[in-house]
């Protein structure tokens, strides 16, 4: 008697090949599907749907879009600055509703405001303590405590109000501290970035590109570190050895999308610092694999594909945000889908690797190099598989 | 004489989003002119109506540049922008807003030949191309609420917590409804297949 293989359900097998199933089902789904050919075909067969969805005509033509995006300026010329004040007078109760929405969505319970009532009448008491014991002169770093306490309530203002005249500028653990060095920085950035568009104007550019670079190195140190702390599961070091699991990881604790880990999990990525810089995670991968910016005919036909499900990754989480790095990873992409297809791909691998190159064509249009690449290696491929460029 | 505008095809999304923010508002351009394209196709997807979708995307867009101080430096501005549309283009079929759906047969925009004309690729594979055009007859025969989140996910490649947040439900729910949609979008592909029989 055959004993009916257990599937796993539906919803696992996608997201398991969507990249989105937490790590404790992975390895059960991948093991199955590994065994299993009815699974494996049913994934082909959605590969294939999706691949022709993805690959429908734009409707529209360029001519079309140049219009849109003047019609969308005029619109934008017209409307109201972004405002930040906006965004700061959100009164309390709508924020409060925010926060509920967001424990509901990570279906984690509603926040108990009994119990937060509790921890502000408790936090007034030791205010009220530590003034007290300042008048008596033990505590001379209450000014500290009394700038930052409207903040602490959440009434941010970019005014001088409320802090005070004549203090001595706040410590780095102030609340207020690191979001005025963000708003110099930024303006700083900014000004910068006026001169970056004049490319004349190179001693200017030095500053920021510079203040990218640390931000860079720093975010990689932070990513690295993070990772280190993080014990890997037997699956993750079998993951290892394929030369995936640590940019995957290094993604899903510095992606929240990436998040599909159980509930504490997923509350600890939501917690975890934004992602690194666009570009960084793109030329950490490269790092990683010893890989050059731009694929070239002399690339290791197997970091190539060692390197793919990072750069899959890289795809689906738009960690690659600059036109260029985008590009280049697609041409990554392209190269790994023909590896995989072999000398007869089937139609949904033509659709996939067509689409890569035409993708990179497209958004590394600034760069010659990777255009000309691109455009080469579609040319071939389509003349091997006997199409007309 | 107009100047010409600076060229700000090599600067990243998070420099554009700076100078914007800056008071550089023409810098906007180039954020609408990298994003346009997935924008306009998802929310065709969605309202299935070119003027729709035209209409959703320049008012997303505005969305997009008023609320540009609430985008985190960091991540990645295409998906972000992409929510937006994804909203509003829900949000215009909620309100009743839309025009009917074209079909594959219809005319496109400005007098442009149909989907399925445009398909036609006489250079490719004509079996190729009729199943294009079947999988696109099948999604257009789905539920709206199975096209909405394949839309999502396949046409803007956005990620399961993008998507839950769009749609506002637990990212379990995204996993099961997208599910769902393939496993109907597939059986509207089998029937296809025994009809032609």
């Amino acid at each position: 008697m055959s004993v009916e293989p257990l599937h796993p359900a539906p919803e696992e097998l996608y997201a398991y090949r969507d990249g989105e199933l937490p790590a404790e089902r992975r390895a059960f789904v991948e093991t199955h599907v590994l065994a299993c050919r009815v699974c494996r075909e049913r994934m082909d067969e959605m590969s294939k749907l999706e691949a022709s969805l993805r690959a429908h005509p734009d409707t529209v033509g360029d001519a079309y879009y140049e219009r849109m995006q003047a019609q969308v300026m005029a619109k934008v010329h017209a409307a109201a600055p972004p405002s930040r004040a906006a965004i700061r007078e959100v009164p309390l109760e709508r924020r409060r509703d925010d926060l509920e929405h967001e424990e509901r969505r990570r279906g984690a319970p509603k926040l108990p405001w009994i119990a937060v009532g509790s921890a502000v009448s408790a936090m007034a008491a030791v205010l009220v303590v530590v003034v007290l014991l300042v008048r008596q002169g033990s505590m001379p770093q209450v000014a500290v405590l009394e700038r930052s306490a409207p903040d602490a309530g959440g009434a941010v203002s970019d005014t001088s109000e409320g802090r005070g005249e004549g203090l001595t500028p706040p410590p780095a653990e102030s609340p207020a501290a690191p979001r005025d060095d963000a708003r110099a920085k930024e303006r700083q950035q900014t000004e910068t970035l006026k001169t970056k568009q004049q490319p004349t104007d190179q001693v200017a550019v030095a500053p920021y590109a510079e203040e990218e670079k640390k931000n860079k190195a720093e975010a990689n140190e932070t990513g690295d570190q993070k990772l280190a702390s993080r014990p890997e599961s037997d699956v993750m070091a079998k993951r290892s050895a394929a030369g995936m699991s640590k940019d995957e990881a290094r993604l899903e604790q510095a992606a929240p999308q990436a998040s599909m880990a159980p509930e504490s999990m997923t509350r600890q990525t939501f917690q975890a610092p934004p992602a690194a810089p666009a570009g960084n995670r793109y030329e950490s991968a490269l790092t990683r694999f010893g890989l050059p910016p731009l694929w070239g005919p002399g690339v290791s036909d197997d970091l190539v594909l060692k390197a793919e499900p990072v750069f899959r990754n890289l795809y689906r989480t738009g960690g690659a945000t600059t036109p260029l790095d985008s590009a280049r990873v697609r041409l990554y992409l392209a190269e790994a889908a023909r590896l995989r297809a072999g000398a007869a791909p089937d139609s949904a691998a033509i659709d996939e690797i067509e689409h890569h190159y035409r993708r990179a064509i497209r958004l590394g249009s600034e760069d010659p190099a990777t255009v000309s690449t691109a455009a080469q290696r579609l040319r071939d491929f389509l003349s091997e598989i006997g199409a007309t460029p | 004489m107009t100047p010409a505008r600076p060229d700000r095809t090599g600067l990243t999304d998070e420099e554009l989003v700076r100078l914007v923010r800056g008071g550089e508002t023409d810098a906007f351009a180039e954020v609408v002119r990298r994003v346009q394209r997935p924008a306009y196709r998802l929310a065709f997807r969605i309202t299935r109506h070119a003027e729709d979708a035209d209409d959703v995307v320049q008012e997303s867009l505005v969305k997009a540049y008023q609320a540009l101080d609430r985008f985190q430096l960091g991540r990645a501005l295409s998906p972000w922008i992409l929510t937006i549309v994804a909203r509003t283009a829900l949000s215009s079929l909620r309100q009743g807003k839309r025009r009917a759906a074209v079909s594959l047969d219809d005319p496109g925009p400005e007098g442009q030949a149909s989907l399925a004309e445009r398909s036609a690729d006489p250079a490719a594979d004509p079996g190729w191309w009729e199943q294009r055009l079947d999988v696109e007859r099948g999604f257009a025969r789905l539920s709206e609420e199975h096209r909405v989140i394949l839309a999502l996910r396949v046409e803007a490649d956005l990620p399961y917590a993008l998507i839950a947040e769009t749609l506002d439900v637990p990212v379990g729910t995204v996993m099961s409804r997208l599910a769902r949609a393939r496993e109907a979008l597939m059986e509207q592909m089998t029937q296809t297949k025994k009809d032609e029989r």
